[in-house]
């Protein structure tokens, strides 16, 4: 088993992430509805954390801390449609003695219509920790 | 539900939301992030810094904490409320997290309009949000840019 940095360490900037596919459901969305007290909330990848998933798939859990994130959005998703996100590591650098990690994602449906890009950045903790957001 | 964005101009705030955060409701959205995966539908807690206290401790806080998508997700809806299908068709938001934010917590999620650049029939803005906790301390800031009407509808 690799400890976190050695995890952190084997990560290459432009190297493609894990590859994920789900369907907004009417149930999935009610429930992120009701999580954030927004009766007409429609962005459901903001809860799914894309951008964790598709580093988890690769690398699996790396302990890693929310820093910064940005969503740019193309379209709302429909129900029933299946989303794929693609993912790769777009930046990862040391500043003032700490580890950043940025992953940047893009999210389309099943007709190959783009929903959201992402970019996400990541600050890499401690070995100690074995966990990811 | 953009009742008054095309009115909006530089220097006017957006009317503030109000959250107050539970455990409960940090373990939902947690549990969200499972949901889709799972491919039989059913949900499981997933054991982290958001929903233990002891992994939370490992990761250096006193308790858990609300994932920053979280707050994420109340800034979307503070300008998803004000700019409606115009900012979830080309709206772009980017959010820092100074600050951790968990249970009990009473949140007031915040955006002015810092530029507004008239072009046609278009408005573009551009805004600083932020959310602060109830010592008035900032949580998270951040920008998003909207055009209205939206340029991906057409």
């Amino acid at each position: 088993m690799t400890s976190s940095l050695g995890a952190y360490d084997k990560l290459e900037v432009g190297e493609q992430l894990g590859h994920l596919e789900y369907v907004v459901t009417q149930e999935q969305l009610n429930a992120f509805r009701q999580a954030v007290d927004f009766p007409e909330a429609a962005c459901l990848s903001i809860a799914v954390k894309e951008y964790a998933e598709v580093l988890t798939r690769k690398h699996g859990r790396i302990p890693v801390v929310s820093a910064k994130h940005q969503d740019y959005y193309l379209r709302p998703p429909r129900l029933n449609k299946r989303i794929q996100v693609t993912g790769w590591v777009r930046e990862k650098y040391q500043r003032r003695g700490r580890h950043w990690l940025v992953v940047e994602t893009f999210a389309v449906d099943e007709d190959g219509t783009e929903i959201v890009r992402s970019r996400h950045t990541f600050l890499v903790r401690a070995p100690a920790a074995q966990e990811s957001p | 539900m953009t009742l008054q964005a095309d009115r909006l101009k530089t220097g006017d705030q957006l009317p503030p939301l109000v959250k107050t955060l539970s455990q409960a409701k940090i373990d939902q959205f947690e549990s969200l992030s499972r949901l889709v995966r799972a491919p039989d539908g059913v949900s499981s807690l997933p054991s982290n810094m958001h929903t233990d206290a002891a992994q939370a401790r490992r990761m250096g806080m006193t308790r858990p904490i609300a994932s920053g998508q979280m707050s994420f997700a109340f800034l979307h809806e503070l300008l998803a409320r004000t700019f409606g299908d115009d900012f979830l068709w080309g709206g772009e938001l980017t959010v820092t997290f100074i600050k951790p934010v968990g249970d009990g917590d009473t949140i007031t999620v915040h955006g002015q309009v810092q530029e507004r650049q008239d072009t046609g029939r278009r408005a573009r803005f551009l805004l600083d949000v932020w959310i602060e906790n109830s010592s008035g301390d900032k949580t998270a800031t951040g920008q998003a840019r909207v055009t209205v009407p939206s340029l991906l509808r057409e």
